[in-house]
């Protein structure tokens, strides 16, 4: 039970870093509780199925009317203790994340989905595209780690949907026409992030990167 | 009539061909089609492995024949494939599960066989490159979905004529004396089945129709510049379509409850909570869709309902996952290939299981929604699960349909190098999510970590090539078989009772 209300906790104060970190703690977290299941439920079913293997079995024909209603009921509590924990943990990430847009942030980005381009604008500076048509190269979107942002991700309005993800940020939110979706940045670590489109578009949809600079 | 010279298999005589009104003729129609579709939908997805085999665009296929092929895949494997395999068990196995001569409307079902033809027909001519999710407003703009939405809406109309004639079926035609609470979980199993078909399949006709009519005159039903959204789409098409996944998987938990059952010399443990499992997945099915809408418009408060409600649906699938594995407690274990097949179900589904809390909780789901991680989630249960479940179904009662039996050591073999290939296909499919590798992407260079994803892809590819070469041998073994297999009799498997259905009810219905 301690353990339980240490990582709890752990995960509430930590609301405040980057989605990547609650990302790689949740994930981790769910991985071993899914080996931890795999591993007993694997030992149980090979145990049963070679101790009651026919061969090792004197009667061929049994009808066993073995029944538990403790063992049935155990393992129903036990899982709904599970499931009630996990949902437990992820309020407060999910409530961090959707009140992007009361912050206050040092710098408004807009994120624009377009067939088959980003168009991206960081404070002031004019619209860049995601990529330089002409030379193919990466066109400079820059963030600065000791500053806040406020993404406000929206598409062309005559165009259809995209999904903005930046996956070593831990997030994405889909570009939708008419609809925008706002994601607020914090304590970003330098580093360059791979941007890339996550919703299908047509067919440049594998085709419309971006790169963040963090410095 | 008994001058006329008879063709040796039904089939061969058109007239019983498209008039037959038997239940178990039926059932192998629909079972023949979903294997053709399920050839035609697999080599896509060889076609898809193939062109990912290699990093950058080799020309193999091109980026707008793409989007065709993996939406032909993705809805022929859902609509022609997998929802025809349940019917077709349904219709073979009801009558004889409850002791009923046949289903309740049997022209009502022969016509809602042969309207998935044409249906069928319009949605593979259609080749539209809108993903099997048809979201606005892509769907509206492109060519030839309108064939695509028609022929949808002929499939769902017979899965709703189907659903009624199993709903009928089970309500008014048990023998005298078989309460609902004796009835085996493959029953159970369709009943629910049907409670879906009829209640969710009128929601995506629905949206198909608005679709349709935005698209031929112009209904402002999900464009922007009318003032409507497009997300109106996402709510109404997940509210049917995650239903739908239950539509899919729980014949394949029925068959293999009585596969388990019966290969276990056992009766099933906990069988009440199995149906109140099945009946919890059917009702809280209703109630998760907006899971499928996280990144779509992030608010706190919807996100917490459904991934609330998702997370509850993990505990009745749990203790079905349970129940099936200390059915073997006490037991006799055969090692027949049907059993075979429905403990790789059980493995498919556990870990389609894990990936799958994983992706309803919101944080990872911001990271691996639309990723592979996804695509490997829903393989893992509907093909390591229910196409497993199913080939298991199909090895049981092939010995009653055809009056032949199988080769078993060919499948042995079958079932041994399919249960590796999907472990490989789809565990390499959750890497490549967890490498953020997007779905639906034809070429991945522009993924700065390209070579780590080239060899994940090249494992994924390996496993699905392993996959088709399981299903040849498998199907070769059953083609064979079905001409030129020994004859068989009562007695194909070594167990107290080897048919699909209870002992006491064939002898009736034999009478
Ligand atoms: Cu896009
Ligand atoms: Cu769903």
């Amino acid at each position: 039970m301690g353990f339980l209300i240490s990582m709890t906790i752990k995960n509430v104060s930590g609301a405040q870093d980057p989605y990547y970190r609650t990302f790689q703690y949740l994930f981790d977290l769910q991985l071993w509780i899914s080996i931890f299941l795999l591993v007993a439920l694997l030992i149980t079913s090979f145990y049963l199925m070679i101790k009651y293997r026919a061969s090792n079995t004197e009667s061929k024909h049994v009808k066993n009317k073995f029944h538990s209603s403790n063992l049935e009921i155990l393992w129903t509590v036990l899982a709904t203790i599970l499931a009630l924990w996990l949902f437990f943990l992820t309020i407060g990430p999910v409530t961090t994340f959707a009140k992007a847009n009361n912050k206050h942030a040092d710098v408004i980005v807009k994120v624009r989905g377009y067939q088959f381009y980003w168009n991206i604008t960081v404070g002031d500076q004019p619209w860049v595209t995601g990529v330089n048509f002409t030379t193919g190269a990466y066109n400079k979107i820059v963030f600065d780690h000791t500053k806040t942002y406020l993404l406000e991700i929206t598409a062309d309005v005559a165009g259809v949907i995209h999904s903005f993800y930046v996956p070593k940020l831990g997030f994405k939110a889909d570009a939708v026409p008419g609809h925008t979706n706002y994601v607020y940045l914090s304590n970003l670590v330098p580093g360059v992030y791979d941007v890339t489109c996550a919703e299908f578009c047509g067919a440049g949809h594998y085709n419309m990167p971006a790169r963040i600079t963090v410095i | 009539m008994a001058t006329l010279k008879r063709p040796s298999y039904w089939f061969m005589d058109y007239r019983k061909l498209f008039g037959t009104i038997d239940h178990k003729q039926i059932g192998m129609l629909y079972m023949v089609f979903a294997a053709v579709n399920l050839t035609v939908a697999g080599y896509y997805a060889l076609l898809i492995r193939t062109e990912l085999f290699n990093v950058g665009l080799d020309g193999f296929i091109s980026p707008a024949n793409y989007g065709s092929i993996f939406t032909m895949h993705g809805t022929a494997m859902i609509f022609l494939v997998i929802m025809p395999m349940g019917a077709g068990f349904g219709n073979y196995l009801i009558p004889l599960m409850i002791g009923a001569k046949d289903l309740y409307w049997p022209r009502w079902n022969n016509i809602a066989f042969w309207m998935l033809i044409p249906g069928a027909s319009f949605v593979w001519m259609s080749e539209a490159p809108i993903g099997w999710t048809a979201y606005p407003p892509l769907s509206t703009t492109v060519d030839s979905t309108n064939l695509w939405i028609i022929g949808l809406i002929i499939v769902g109309t017979s899965s709703i004529i189907g659903a009624i004639n199993f709903f009928l079926t089970i309500f008014n035609l048990r023998k005298p004396g078989l309460g609902m609470m004796d009835l085996d979980l493959f029953s159970w199993a369709i009943l629910f089945t049907s409670f879906i078909q009829l209640f969710a399949t009128p929601i995506i006709t629905t949206a198909l129709v608005m679709l349709l009519f935005e698209r031929i005159a112009g209904a402002p039903f999900f464009t922007i510049t009318y003032g409507s959204s497009s997300l109106l789409w996402q709510h109404i098409f997940w509210s049917y379509s995650h239903p739908a996944v239950y539509i899919m998987i729980l014949p394949a938990m029925g068959i293999i409850s009585v596969i388990i059952g019966r290969f276990s010399q056992n009766h099933i443990f906990g069988k009440s909570s199995m149906i109140y499992s099945m009946g919890a997945i059917t009702l809280l099915g209703f109630m998760v869709w907006g899971h499928h809408n996280f990144t779509a418009s992030p608010n706190a408060v919807p996100n917490w309902f459904f991934t609330f409600t998702t997370f509850l649906i993990a505990i009745p699938s749990g203790i079905k996952t349970f129940n099936w594995i200390l059915t073997m407690y006490k037991g006799s274990i055969h090692f027949e290939p049907p059993l075979l097949f429905a403990l790789s179900f059980i493995l498919g589904f556990i870990l389609g299981g894990f990936s799958g809390v994983i992706i309803n909780t919101i944080p990872l789901d911001y990271y691996f929604h639309d990723t592979y991680f996804v695509v490997g989630h829903f393989h893992f249960i509907i093909i390591g699960g229910g196409l497993s479940a199913i080939i298991g179904g199909i090895y049981f009662i092939f010995p009653d349909a055809t009056g032949r039996m199988y080769n078993k050591k060919a499948a042995y073999v079958h079932w041994a190098i399919w249960t590796v290939a999907f472990i490989v296909t789809f565990g390499g499919m959750n890497v490549l999510g967890y490498l953020n590798q997007p779905r639906r992407y034809v070429d991945y260079s522009v993924l700065s970590n390209y070579a780590e994803l080239e060899f994940w892809h090249r494992v994924t590819t390996i496993g699905a090539y392993l996959q088709a070469l399981a299903f040849l041998i498998g199907f070769s073994n059953l083609f064979y078989s079905a001409i030129k297999g020994p004859k068989v009799g009562d007695k194909p498997y070594s167990i107290e009772n080897p048919q699909f259905w209870p002992l006491e009810t064939k002898e009736e219905s034999s009478q």
